[in-house]
């Protein structure tokens, strides 16, 4: 590292982060293997801040002298190009060395696993599967990913992390006349091939064909507004988009939030408790220290419905002259990091599942996350689940299929009447999209929640 | 480059197919008053596929210096796999089409440079860019196979999200060119739009009337929606809306769709696909009636058919997907479609297409940016409001094809008008 630290006394700081990842992938495709590819993936991306802008590049060419100047000398050329067009020149706070090695624990190394192993236990999902009623087709997979990074920085930090993430699980498409319905069942953590020997094949398949089956006889569900019901799936998707994103502190920058001004606030009803952590035990998207090479810490969004934080890179924090919380994240060498939620966490209230939907006349229960997008300037919402059910007199009756809820994420949190006291903890691992950087692992964990009333998508009315 | 490439294929022994990418890009991300940074990036990456004459096969993934390893490596996990009874070799030597030279040169800093024109165009109107990633990105791919196959292609593209906002009103939009990008004409024309938006009413009712997509939203909503029901291989597996549909009228007689990877100008032209077949035109819909699926070479195996050089991958046999996806332009202007629109809502973009589902044609999106017309008239923007529909449906009550189409993403497409389509407010 020496070569990067001499070039570094040329510029005002400099970070270079160093990768090393290799993967494993294979899929199951009804019973046939239609991939199966290791990856290994190295190299570098410099950061440098020169004249008060920061320039960066990155290349997968080999780590030596030459190339680590051809790469440090490209960021400054940009940072110079940048800082002529840029008023406010970005200075360096007091910042810690710090040196330190981490190995996420695991017990079996993925790596190890001979492959016939984990295309038996593949093969033993597709059969179960098979035998469904009305199951047409299967996906089987398993990837396994070890993540390497040396972060180095011009005051001397050296930085070790080591992360190995498996992922283990499947879909299942059924039909019954023309209709068609799929089923995904995933999970992940940040631990070893431990994961996939404690996955319940026979329970998760037998829940999958189930639910297909309720999917498949399921009618479309009414249209207009009506009071909903989420599950912690469905809950931790609602804060991830509408009030997580809307916290990172690079939205505050560009004002583009529709939290802009509220700080210190009310912008939830009362009981909405959030936190986002970096280092949620187990969590797939945890980690001891950012990209950014700052320790993960634990940041508290909103308190008793004030909104009470944000989430900070090194570098929203140096804009905004704020504290940094550890959120810097980025999907590999070759991007900048940015503010990024990591685990987002709404803490439980007082009321039993149940109780949530005392009182409901007409509204949906919507199940298991499917997909979720936010206008976080406009606040305009829409959340897809996989299953949902009609609530008649405050009990579940008539499974409906692809439900849609949409609305305004500011009227939305203030109708929030009830939250359940339990965390539904589902580690089916979620991946999110923010600018040019998509597939960054993320979770959220959250209990049910109760809304008084929300926009459905359907057919009939 | 191609060194390498014959040097792996006379060491191997059995079917293998070698892809090579180096690809250089520049990034500048901008905001109104919040240049975050530019960045430069080369990447280099070597594929390898093996696969033994049962079929079993293997691929691996890495640096290009490590081609030895990475050619063993996927010979064991080939022997590790399983056999394939459909596998039948893969692609012999081809001819190919030539497509027109793109003669488009800029350097790293003129990129830059000319990207800047985003907020110095904004700055000239009312509206504010709350944020635009520009980029600029060569890529040269070199592919060969054990066949005798050996192509090289070098692509130059340019595009640019850019986020915009005025007062409470906000869009989001990007486009990409095989030449440099329209920055300014491009930003004016979404400012101007974000002005227009301004203002936004509930329309407070839910009832069917018509809806008109502009080009873009006919990209996005073609994309999530009709795109995997070309798939050759989901028919065969008979989880596709179109399988037993073939020969069928399925849309508006007005409406005709082809897949062409010669496309002059086509985002995604080029001479051949991922495992070396040639690019072509093929018709998917025409008229109505349902024609065409799309296949790699060992999904058209499956059927004794021939490929129709949409190979996207290597990576994983089978691997679909389109080029150039192309709809038949109509006759209609554009103030033509809005003024014989008795009541109706014309759409710039919309979020939640995520949660549709492209199986059954089902889903329900929010409208991020539209305006309401009555009588031909557009009166006001509109809010918090959701369309519910069949895509299916859909495409069989087009009652306008506008005559000025343009390419976003894969989809090259018109304005369309739908009618009887289910408006949630």
């Amino acid at each position: 590292m020496k070569d990067f630290l001499e070039l570094c006394m040329n510029v005002d700081y400099a970070d270079m982060r160093v990768s090393e990842n290799t993967s494993e992938f294979i899929m199951l495709e009804d019973g046939k293997i239609s991939a199966a590819v290791e990856n290994k993936y190295s190299g570098f991306g410099i950061r440098v801040l020169k004249n008060g802008s920061f320039g960066f590049s990155s290349t997968s060419k080999e780590l030596n002298s030459k190339n680590i100047k051809e790469c440090f000398l490209t960021a400054e050329k940009l940072a110079v190009v940048l800082s002529k067009r840029q008023k406010v020149k970005r200075k360096i706070p007091e910042l810690k060395k710090i040196k330190d090695t981490f190995i996420s624990p695991f017990k079996i190394n993925p790596f190890s696993v001979p492959t016939k192993d984990k295309l038996m236990k593949l093969k033993e999902i597709e059969f179960l599967l098979k035998k469904g009623e009305n199951i047409k087709s299967s996906s089987c997979f398993f990837k396994a990913v070890e993540e390497k990074t040396d972060f180095h920085n011009s005051i001397g930090s050296e930085i070790s992390q080591k992360f190995i993430v498996p992922v283990f699980g499947f879909f299942a498409v059924g039909r019954k006349n023309d209709v068609i319905q799929q089923v995904m069942k995933k999970t992940t953590k940040c631990t070893g091939y431990e994961l996939v020997e404690n996955f319940d094949i026979e329970q998760n398949t037998r829940e999958a064909i189930s639910e297909i089956n309720t999917l498949l006889n399921a009618g479309h569900s009414p249209a207009g507004r009506y009071p909903v019901v989420l599950d912690g799936g469905m809950t931790g998707l609602f804060f991830h988009e509408a009030v997580g994103h809307a916290c990172e502190a690079d939205a505050f920058i560009k004002k583009q939030t529709t939290l802009e001004g509220k700080e210190g606030k009310k912008i939830a009803a009362e009981k909405v408790n959030l936190s986002d952590d970096g280092n949620f035990k187990n969590s797939s998207s945890s980690y001891k220290y950012d990209e950014d090479g700052m320790p993960a810490k634990s940041a508290v969004l909103i308190k008793n419905g004030i909104l009470l934080g944000k989430l900070h890179s090194f570098e929203s924090s140096i804009v905004l002259n704020e504290e940094n919380n550890g959120h810097g994240r980025a999907i590999g060498h070759h991007y900048f990091p940015i503010p990024r939620m990591a685990n987002t966490i709404l803490f439980p209230g007082e009321y039993k599942k149940e109780e949530l939907f005392e009182g409901i006349k007409k509204g949906i229960y919507l199940k298991n996350w499917k997909a979720g997008e936010v206008d976080p300037k406009k606040g305009t919402f829409t959340y897809a689940a996989m299953s949902a059910f009609l609530i008649e007199n405050g009990k579940i009756t008539k499974p409906l299929r692809d439900v849609i809820i949409s609305g305004n994420v500011n009227e939305t949190l203030m109708k929030i009447e009830k939250v359940s006291n339990k965390i539904d903890l589902i580690f089916s691992g979620g991946y999110c999209g923010k600018q040019d950087q998509s597939g960054l692992r993320n979770n959220s964990f959250a209990p049910h929640i109760m809304i008084s009333e929300a926009m459905i998508g359907g057919r009939n009315n | 480059m191609e060194e390498i490439i014959k040097k792996i294929l006379s060491k191997s022994k059995n079917d293998t197919e070698v892809l090579i990418s180096d690809s250089n890009s520049t990034k500048s991300y901008l905001s109104k008053n919040y240049i975050r940074n530019t960045s430069s990036s080369n990447e280099k990456t070597i594929l390898i596929r093996v696969t033994l004459p049962d079929g079993r096969t293997g691929c691996y993934n890495c640096e290009p210096l490590f081609w030895e390893t990475a050619l063993k490596k996927a010979e064991s996990i080939a022997k590790l796999s399983e056999k394939d009874k459909d596998f039948r070799g893969i692609p012999e030597k081809q001819k190919y089409s030539r497509l027109k030279p793109s003669n488009f040169k800029i350097s790293s800093e003129e990129f830059i440079q000319k990207s800047f024109s985003v907020l110095d165009t904004a700055s000239q109107t009312k509206a504010r860019v709350i944020e635009s990633d520009c980029e600029l990105i060569n890529t040269t791919e070199y592919f060969g196979n054990s066949n005798g196959i050996y192509i090289k292609e070098q692509k130059t593209n340019t595009s640019f999200s850019i986020w915009t906002s005025y007062k409470k009103n906000t869009i989001i939009s990007g486009f990409a060119s095989s030449s440099l990008v329209d920055f300014a004409g491009k930003t004016k024309e979404i400012c101007d739009l974000c002005i227009r938006g301004d203002g936004a009413k509930k329309l407070k009712t839910t009832k069917k009337m018509q809806i008109i997509f502009d080009q873009n939203t006919m990209a996005y909503v073609f994309s999530s929606m009709l795109t995997p029901s070309f798939d050759a291989f989901s028919k065969i597996k008979g989880i596709n809306f179109f399988c037993n549909k073939e020969n069928q009228k399925i849309a508006s007689p007005n409406f005709s769709v082809f897949d062409n990877g010669l496309l002059e100008d086509g985002l995604f032209s080029s001479i051949s696909d991922a495992e070396g077949i040639p690019r072509k035109k093929t018709p998917l819909i025409t008229e109505g009636i349902l024609n065409g699926f799309l296949y790699d070479y060992y999904t058209a195996g499956m059927e004794n058919k021939e490929s129709t050089g949409n190979s996207s991958s290597i990576i994983s046999r089978p691997s679909i997907s389109p080029s150039n996806i192309v709809i038949k332009k109509g006759d209609f202007s554009e103030d033509e479609i809005i003024s014989d629109t008795k009541e109706g809502i014309i759409i710039h973009s919309l979020i939640g297409m995520g949660g549709a589902n492209p199986v059954s044609g089902d889903f329900s999106p929010a409208v991020a940016n539209g305006f309401y017309i009555k009588n031909g008239k557009i009166l006001y923007p509109v809010k918090e409001l959701m369309i519910s529909a069949n895509i299916f449906d859909m495409i069989k009550k087009i009652s306008a094809i506008g005559s000025k189409a343009e390419q976003n993403s894969e989809i090259v497409s018109p304005m369309i008008r739908f009618d009887d389509v289910l408006v949630i407010g």
